[in-house]
């Protein structure tokens, strides 16, 4: 069964880019792409955007396509999902129980929602194209909205159906958005943002159940709505891998290289956990950049095996809600010292610094400081040159 | 080559201006503008396709 190529499990982003970047590289075998679903491949970031909010074209998110495809003499297998890996026949086993063999494999398999634990199975999660699609539909008639989840899907959700004329209530475990990663000072800046256009915010408590519509938090309280959309995090796709003896924790382990623990086998995108030497600890990523600078990566590396490059980027991931831009770079953590740099009427910057250096940043309608912010932390900027920017005597300190 | 920015996608994300800073510059308004003219010189076309296909936004079109 054995063929040559490359074969790549998953037809999102990471998947479309590591094929693409292949033929950049002038790789010379054949690539393959097993894709799950029936869908041609298409950009996740607009499903909880463009998609919900816009007239119902779901044109715009088409990636590729088949005649784009077919010119970079990439081969979609579209409705085949990957079952089982043999590392050492390399080859991986298909729903159908057939085989097919590779050269270099790339797992891209992505991530899936995490369920809610006591939800029923009306409940609406954003992942695929279709859950996008038949959530827009389900917001057209819906005149009360609850989202479980203040994260960047849940309030992207939350702005959209707000946007569309719907009473919005938001529940959150923390006490505010995203303070679980951004700390308290972001994230109750966060919550003006939600509470300024309409949407009600009930923050430090956790969904118990959720039975038609009516979801029951943990004390006892009640929030009705006509349809609950939830946004918990994302989970790997790697349990195709069981028994493959692939390192697989929470998310498929890899070196620095974004090579995994078995030869020829490479991991990019949200499924991808790897070292980046830039901020000195393992990481795996959920967010479109990475899907696409990571694919980058393992292209070169699988096209250039005897000079790979590591992987170290900064990463970054944007929001679009309210009309605002949220930007994070970066690795902030809510235990970083926080110190905001820039504050007006509906911009902010915030640095998040640890250990007397620049280890991330959070911009609110501030683009271009989020850019030069990336920028630094690429560099290493020193933290005073940094702050150098910002601590003008127009702003004070 | 010539080069096309589509503004419209173009989410400054800035790894054009970082490979070609000689070709692609920050506008204002955070969307990538030429530094000179749209058509790349015949030694600068690697680094300008380079550019194009590490754009995440796909702003970038490579006209032949």
């Amino acid at each position: 069964v054995t063929r040559a190529g490359v074969l790549i499990v998953g037809g999102s982003i990471a998947g479309v880019r590591t094929a693409e970047g292949l033929r950049r590289l002038r790789y010379g075998g054949t690539v393959t792409i097993l894709e799950e679903s029936g869908d041609l491949p298409y950009d996740r970031p607009a499903l909880s955007k463009q998609i919900l909010t816009g007239d119902g074209d779901t044109g715009s998110v088409r990636l590729r396509s088949a005649e784009d495809l077919d010119k970079a003499a990439i081969e979609l297998r579209r409705g085949h999902r990957a079952v089982g890996l043999d590392t050492a026949t390399r080859t991986v086993t298909l729903h159908d129980g057939s085989t097919i063999g590779y050269d270099d494999l790339v797992v891209a398999t992505g991530a899936s929602p995490r369920m809610l634990p006591g939800a029923d199975a009306g409940v609406h999660y954003v992942r695929t194209l279709a859950d996008a699609v038949a959530l827009r539909v389900a917001l057209a008639a819906a005149r009360r909205v609850v989202v479980v989840g203040a994260g960047f899907i849940g309030s992207e959700v939350a702005a959209a159906a707000s946007g569309r004329g719907a009473h919005v209530t938001v529940v959150e475990p923390f006490a505010y958005p995203l303070s679980r990663v951004l700390g308290d000072a972001v994230g109750a800046h966060l919550a003006r943002l939600h509470a300024g256009n309409g949407v009600e915010l009930v923050t430090g408590r956790s969904v118990t159940a959720v039975a038609g519509g009516r979801v029951t938090l943990d004390d006892g309280s009640i929030v009705d709505g006509d349809i609950v959309v939830v946004g918990v995090g994302a989970v790997p796709n790697t349990a195709w891998l069981n028994g493959s003896g692939l390192d697989v924790a929470d998310g498929v382990v890899c070196d620095a290289y974004c090579r995994t623990s078995a030869a020829h086998v490479y991991a990019a995108g949200d499924v991808s956990r790897w070292p980046n030497a830039l901020f000195g600890e393992p990481m795996r990523i959920e967010h479109w950049t990475n899907a696409v600078e990571q694919a980058g990566v393992v292209a070169w590396n699988i096209a250039n095996p005897d000079r790979p490059r590591a992987y170290t980027p900064v990463p970054y991931v944007w929001s679009d809600q309210y009309g605002s831009r949220l930007q994070i770079v970066g690795r902030p953590r809510a235990d970083d010292q926080v110190r905001v740099v820039h504050e007006d009427g509906t911009a902010l910057v915030a640095l998040y610094i640890r250990d007397g250096a620049l280890v991330g940043a959070f911009a609110l309608n501030a683009p271009q400081r989020a850019l030069a912010l990336r920028r630094s932390l690429a560099a290493r900027t020193p933290l005073a040159e940094v702050l150098g920017e910002f601590l003008t005597p127009v702003t004070g300190p | 080559v010539k080069l096309v920015i589509e503004s419209a996608k173009c989410c400054g994300f800035g790894e054009c201006v970082a490979l070609a800073p000689d070709i692609f510059a920050l506008g204002a308004d955070n969307r990538v503008v030429f530094v000179g003219a749209a058509t790349v010189r015949e030694g600068d076309e690697d680094r300008a396709r380079e550019a194009a296909f590490s754009c995440p936004a796909e702003a970038i079109e490579v006209a032949e």
